[in-house]
């Protein structure tokens, strides 16, 4: 009796600690991503790169982006 | 967790300083227009080719010592601080280099090319300081206003003045959720909610994107001989970035320097660093990252230290 219940509460513990960790990727909350710091790109190829300077931003898809170029 | 989006981005592009600026401000197209009209202002206060202008009153004034307006005062400490940094490097006092290279009004157009530049252009050199080093005679007296320099020596601060432009306006528009103000290409961007921007890197060759830098917050300004460029009336080949030295327009091997900085005129001062001294030391002036671009067309991404 004591060894079924133990072994019931180690697989219902063994998928709920599962089951929360997929609920965590899919909602996009991988904690490998949300560590990930500044980042940049040294090349000398004619491909563009992107690079971040600062990860303390709330980016928005609606801010538009501007373009450096000698005037 | 991310800040909440702004609201809607007021917008406007504009022809100024012989370019285009713009201005984007979150949700007020009254402080879009406001920085759109005291950048023109500024414009016309300031610019070489305009006769009644401050700066031209100042370059012919035979006093030795001449009141200036406080915004002159901050761009002449700009210009003094970019010569004092680069050991003179930049030299703001080559307005007679300038003009006996052709550059004595209004540049029309986009010039002749950077492929065509480079095809004339001499051997590639290390520029240096003009062995006079007249600007280090400019004293600048910010508490009366004042400025006193050598008799005939002129003041041409170029593009560090729209640096300091952008400074300005930054200073008047960081209690906004976002903004950005992009003066011919010195860009200052910022707000309280740090909303990261793409900000693209032109190619100097076309007009393709090289890089893409994500910022929330601070400047980058690019430096370069691409654009206003053409041939003197005995065929070589000139721009705008002069070697101190001799006096003639530099070719280094670097065509174009991006520079991020926390202000955009010391992005200003380091982008242009970065191509008077060509490809092996450019590297060296970007110390808060940005692009290198070779006579080549080849470029190189120069990391920020983390």
């Amino acid at each position: 009796m004591i060894r079924r219940r133990v072994a019931t509460g180690a697989v219902a513990l063994f998928l709920a600690t599962w089951a929360l960790i997929a609920v965590e990727l899919i909602t996009g909350h991988d904690p490998a991503l949300a560590s990930r710091k500044t980042t940049t790109v040294a090349t000398s190829s004619a491909q563009p790169t992107t690079s971040s300077a600062s990860n303390n931003s709330g980016g928005s898809s609606a801010v538009s982006s501007v373009t450096t170029r000698q005037s | 967790m991310s800040a909440t989006a702004p609201t809607v981005e007021q917008r406007e592009t504009f022809p100024c300083f012989g370019s285009e600026c713009t201005v984007i401000v979150s949700g007020d197209a009254g402080a879009v227009f406001g920085a759109r009209r005291r950048l023109l202002e500024w414009h016309d206060q300031f610019s070489r080719f305009n006769t009644d202008s401050e700066l031209s009153r100042l370059n012919s004034d035979p006093r030795a010592t001449v009141p200036v307006s406080p915004m002159m005062g901050r761009i002449v400490a700009a210009a003094l601080a970019g010569a004092e940094r680069t050991a003179g490097l930049i030299d703001p006092t080559l307005v007679d280099q300038i003009e006996d290279a052709g550059y004595a009004g209004h540049f029309e157009g986009s010039g002749i090319g950077l492929t065509r530049l480079l095809e004339l252009a001499p051997p590639r050199s290390q520029p240096g300081p003009r062995p006079d080093a007249s600007w280090r005679r400019i004293e600048l007296d910010r508490r009366a206003g004042s400025i006193t320099r050598p008799a005939g020596v002129r003041l041409d601060p170029g593009g560090i003045a729209k640096g300091v432009f952008a400074d300005e306006l930054a200073s008047t528009l960081a209690a906004y959720d976002a903004f950005v103000v992009d003066c011919a290409g010195d860009i200052r961007l910022g707000g309280r909610h740090r909303t990261a921007r793409a900000v693209h890197v032109a190619c100097p060759f076309d007009v393709s994107t090289l890089h893409t830098f994500e910022l929330a917050a601070g400047a980058v300004a690019t430096s370069g001989i691409g654009r206003r460029s053409w041939t003197t009336r005995g065929g070589r080949p000139a721009h705008h970035l002069l070697d101190p030295a001799t006096g003639a327009p530099a070719f280094t091997g670097v065509v174009q320097a991006t520079a991020l900085a926390p202000t955009a005129a010391r992005a200003e001062i380091l982008s242009k660093a970065a191509v008077l001294s060509g490809p092996d030391l450019a590297a060296g002036w970007l110390q808060h990252g940005g692009v290198i671009v070779l006579d080549d067309g080849s470029f190189e991404v120069v990391s920020a230290p983390v």
